[in-house]
């Protein structure tokens, strides 16, 4: 199986640390507020859509509010594929920083 | 909480519109809701601010992964196009080919067009222009007389009567002057006397200088930077002294950049209309005479019917002293839009020769064919080819490529033809654009930059060309059922050779139309040239006189060249007979008092008649034993008794209007019909006057005529008798019939473009019917060698492969005959004296076409009839 790229680990985890309140807003805060930089929803909903096509989270609609524009929320959940390529990614990464010499930057 | 804000509607199309993968109903929420918090916060403003951003900022996220899968499409798609380049050789490089002839010719053609379109709208305020024209009627008898020039004392008037014409520029204009610089004298044209105006009227930029120098001291004059260097090459001639006919010093003070070649009219020297007055003590306020051209600036709202009426009734109210007088004489003047002028104009006084706005039309018509037929070649050697193409199609559609995805694909192959034969053509054609400029003698030249600016245009062409080229075969192909592909194949005239043979006829039809354009043009020009025109043109040197000293003398020169004895005869006339354009005033005993009538004339010396061989059919000649001849006497030609309804035999007396008097005369004699204007006119009435050298109508023109012998010698000694003679003069002459096919050159230069479009068409086309017929040879191998060992000749198969195209080709003719008919006998109409279309030049346009088809194909199909059935039948 093919990792996960870096936005889609970023996305896969804001979805899991949301549980359920895992829509496209608090999503991109989330990663927003992780990566100390600004994303754009079409960065966000890139990885998203991936994701979804490879099987890795599910979504389904929610209700509508009026700051919406009575437009509904469509929340995403992890799948246990999903589940697997995190834990996967993490095995990886921290192989690769096991045993590595300290270093700092200033 | 406040009431929601909603994003405004425009943004979200926008949106949608750039990223439509990423953008449902969902999702346009998410941006709402972020775009809420942020109205909440900082105000509306930036949160509209944010949305925009969020949009910009997508595009690159989005287009970045949309080009990964596109790359590799593409990589696929060109990869089977090099493929099907390689195994279909031959008719790829036809196509190619012919695209990139196509196109070259289209991109030479369409730069004319365009040149000759954008004439004077480098004026910024050019659609606002307009030039008054003057039409004089009725104190002349029977015809009316329409001129580009003015009244000067007319344009004095036009912006105090109407606030809506901003400003008036008029100017006088001198073609033929003498510029002495350090001492040299040269003949100059382009000399301009302008008033303040011009320059509010006009966009013409100094490279040096003030503009406002030659108001401010009226001996200034600018030069343009053509002259500058032609006479200062290298040197600021700011400051330098130029004199003008031998009689007025000018000081440059300043340099004009130089005009536009796409102006209708040209400047090289520029002066204040004062001159006018100083050195010619010439009557700039007068209604009497024309001779100013007007250009007016017009308010952006004004209503140019009701404003030709307006300026119409200022010389009632300005000029004519009385009633009679203003019935009597009827001016109206009317307004040329200026971007008009160079194509649609054709009036007296004319500054240049104007174009011609159906030269245009016949080159748009030429370019879109040529274009046609190339993209004809490519739809029906496509379509030949998929024939062959089947399998691979029919195998994409089992594995599942839809229907939308082979369009694309045969689209993207067109695209790239299409595309490398632009580019090619666009080189070529920059190659090229020198030669063809020249034979046009414009400078049609065209800088990088102003490519740039036709870069839409080329898109759009681009465009164009692939749908043409492409869409058929793409649904042709697209539509293959891929079972019956697979299963039997698919057999080259599967039902869409009407759509093959339709097209080819479409193809040859034109060529066939063009092909007799040219056979018809170069036979009118042929006879225009051999026509007898009334008069000798062999062996006739001309020169203009400009030394006004020399006219008191010209029986003097006349004396000193007929000393030699390689000069044969020697005359004075105003004109020349090969363009008397000049008319005046004449009144007749019968005619009602107050009327005049306008008719040609040339004054002349005894000489003139036999000098030229014009022939009289009553009457005499002018000559020195009749010593009234010299106080005015007339020589009518046939026409103008016709048009008086005289009898040649009988005796009469007429009038010639000269200097406010009329000076009487006798008619002596009735002179032959001659052509003494171009061919395209009727010959009209003309009289001949023999009081030469009498007040204004001094001669212009000395006419000699010489003997055989070298020509150069002869030269020699008539240049030194006339340098003896005016030294101040430079001596320059012409020959007569160098002035006569001037007339024509238009018409040449059409032919000679015309001629070499053709060719191009014809073996286009030519190509396109070798590919196809290379093709159905190559189809037909095996019935050939089948029919050859049942005992078919060889002959018998050529005419089975060659009958086809022979029919298609006969078909053409049959359409393009009539068609080509229409058209050239329009064209003709344009000549008062024509060749008669006859049957022959249609069946020789029809042989050479049917014959350049048949030796393209012959080559082909005697291979395929001649060669071994063992060779095409043991292949399987």
């Amino acid at each position: 199986m093919k990792l996960l790229s870096r936005a889609e680990e970023l996305v896969l985890l804001a979805i899991w640390r949301l549980q359920d309140n895992a829509y496209c807003v608090p999503i991109r805060e989330q990663v927003q507020d992780v990566s100390g930089k600004e994303w754009t929803f079409g960065a966000i909903y890139i990885p998203l859509h991936r994701l979804e096509k490879k099987g890795f989270v599910d979504s389904f609609m929610g209700n509508a509010t009026a700051e919406r524009g009575g437009r509904s929320k469509r929340y995403y959940k992890v799948k246990k594929r999903g589940l697997q390529a995190l834990a996967e990614i993490k095995k990886v990464e921290k192989a690769m920083w096991d045993g590595i010499p300290e270093f700092s930057i200033e | 909480m406040n009431k929601p804000k909603k994003p405004p509607k425009f943004a979200e199309y926008l949106l949608r519109w750039i990223l439509p993968d990423y953008t449902d109903k969902d999702s346009l929420g998410d941006y709402e809701e972020v775009f809420n918090t942020i109205a909440d916060q900082r105000g509306y403003k930036s949160a509209l601010l944010w949305y925009l951003r969020q949009i910009l900022k997508t595009i690159p996220d989005v287009t970045h992964e949309k080009l990964i899968s596109k790359i590799s499409m593409i990589k696929n798609y060109l990869q089977i196009a090099i493929r099907s380049f390689n195994r279909h050789k031959i008719y790829s490089s036809i196509n190619i080919f012919g695209l990139i002839m196509g196109i070259t010719s289209f991109i030479l053609l369409s730069l004319y067009i365009r040149f000759e379109l954008d004439y004077d709208k480098f004026h910024a305020r050019s659609e606002n222009i307009y030039r008054i024209a003057t039409e004089d009627q009725a104190y002349l008898y029977r015809n009316s007389y329409k001129m580009a020039q003015t009244h000067p004392a007319l344009t004095l008037k036009l912006k105090q009567e109407f606030p809506e014409i901003i400003s008036a520029a008029r100017f006088w204009i001198n073609d033929d002057i003498r510029v002495s610089i350090n001492g040299d004298s040269f003949y100059e044209k382009d000399f301009l006397y302008i008033n303040r105006d011009f320059f509010e009227v006009f966009s013409f930029d100094m490279a040096t200088g003030s503009k406002e120098s030659i108001f401010i001291d009226p001996s200034s004059i600018i030069i343009s930077e053509s002259i500058a260097e032609k006479y200062f090459p290298g040197k600021n001639p700011v400051g330098l002294i130029i004199n003008f006919e031998g009689t007025k010093d000018f000081h440059i003070t300043g340099i004009l950049k130089n005009v536009p070649q796409n102006s209708h009219f040209n400047i090289d020297f520029l002066v204040s209309e004062e001159n006018q007055r100083i050195i010619f003590d010439r009557d700039i306020e007068t209604w009497r005479a024309i001779g100013c051209y007007a250009y007016i600036h017009l308010d952006n709202n004004t209503i140019l019917d009701e404003l030709e009426e307006r300026i119409s009734e200022l010389p009632g109210k300005y000029f004519y002293e009385d009633d009679t007088q203003r019935k009597r004489r009827n001016i109206s003047y009317s307004l040329q839009p200026i971007t008009s002028i160079h194509l649609r104009s054709d009036l007296n006084f004319e500054i240049e020769n104007n174009g011609d706005i159906r030269m245009i039309y016949i080159f748009s018509t030429i370019s879109i064919l040529i274009l046609a037929i190339a993209c004809i070649n490519y739809v029906n050697l496509a379509t030949a080819i998929s024939s062959v193409r089947g399998k691979e199609v029919g195998i994409r559609k089992v594995v599942g490529a839809t229907r939308n995805q082979l369009i694309k694909q045969i689209l993207f192959e067109t695209s790239i033809y299409v595309v490398i034969s632009f580019l090619l053509s666009a080189v070529i054609a920059k190659l090229i654009l020198p030669y063809y400029s020249s034979i046009l003698e414009k400078d049609i030249m065209i800088s990088f930059n102003e490519s740039l600016v036709l870069l839409p245009g080329m898109i759009i062409l681009i465009v164009v060309l692939i749908l043409l080229a492409g869409s058929y075969p793409a649904i042709f192909i697209s539509s293959f059922n891929p079972g019956i592909i697979l299963k039997k194949g698919l057999s080259w005239n599967s039902g869409r050779s009407v759509l093959r043979s339709s097209l080819v006829i479409i193809q040859f039809t034109c060529s066939i139309i063009l092909v007799l354009s040219v056979l018809v043009i170069g036979y009118q020009m042929e006879y225009l040239n051999n026509k007898d025109t009334g008069y000798i043109r062999d062996r006739i040197i001309t020169v203009g006189i400009r030394d006004e000293t020399l006219i008191d003398r010209i029986s003097v020169l006349k004396d000193e060249l007929s000393e030699d004895h390689r000069i044969v005869s020697v005359s004075a006339s105003t004109r020349l007979p090969c363009n008397i354009d000049w008319q005046y005033r004449i009144h007749y005993p019968g005619m009602p008092d107050d009327l005049f009538m306008s008719m040609n004339f040339c004054i002349v010396d005894n000489d003139f008649i036999d000098l030229y061989g014009l022939e009289l059919v009553e009457g005499r000649k002018f000559s020195d034993d009749h010593p009234s001849d010299k106080q005015g006497a007339f020589i009518l030609n046939e026409s103008a008794m016709k048009a008086l309804n005289w009898d040649p035999k009988g005796e009469y007396e007429f009038d010639f209007y000269l200097d406010g008097e009329f000076k009487t005369g006798k008619i002596v004699g009735v002179l032959k019909d001659f052509h003494f204007l171009s061919m395209y006119e009727q010959i009209q009435p003309l009289y001949l006057y023999s009081g030469i050298g009498l007040e204004s109508f001094t001669p212009r023109f000395i006419s000699i005529k010489i003997s055989d012998g070298p020509i150069d010698e002869i030269l020699d000694l008539i240049s030194a008798k006339f340098l003896d003679l005016s030294p101040d003069y430079p001596f320059e002459y012409s020959i007569i019939d160098d002035a006569y096919q001037s007339a024509y050159r238009t018409d040449k230069q059409l032919g000679a473009i015309l001629r070499i479009f053709t060719i191009i068409s014809v073996v286009i086309a030519g190509m396109g019917l070798l590919g196809l017929a290379i093709f159905t040879t190559e189809q037909k191998f095996k019935e050939i060698g089948i029919r050859k060992i049942l005992g078919a000749s060889a002959g018998k198969i050529m005419l089975l492969l060659a009958g086809e195209f022979t029919i298609w080709i006969l078909i053409s003719n049959i359409i393009a005959l009539p068609a080509g008919y229409y058209l050239m006998n329009k064209w003709l109409g344009n000549f008062a004296y024509k060749i008669e279309l006859n049957m022959l030049i249609f069946i020789s346009a029809a042989i050479m076409i049917l014959t350049v088809a048949l030796v393209t194909i012959s080559f082909q199909t005697l291979k395929a009839s001649t060669a071994n059935p063992l060779d095409t039948l043991s292949s399987e």
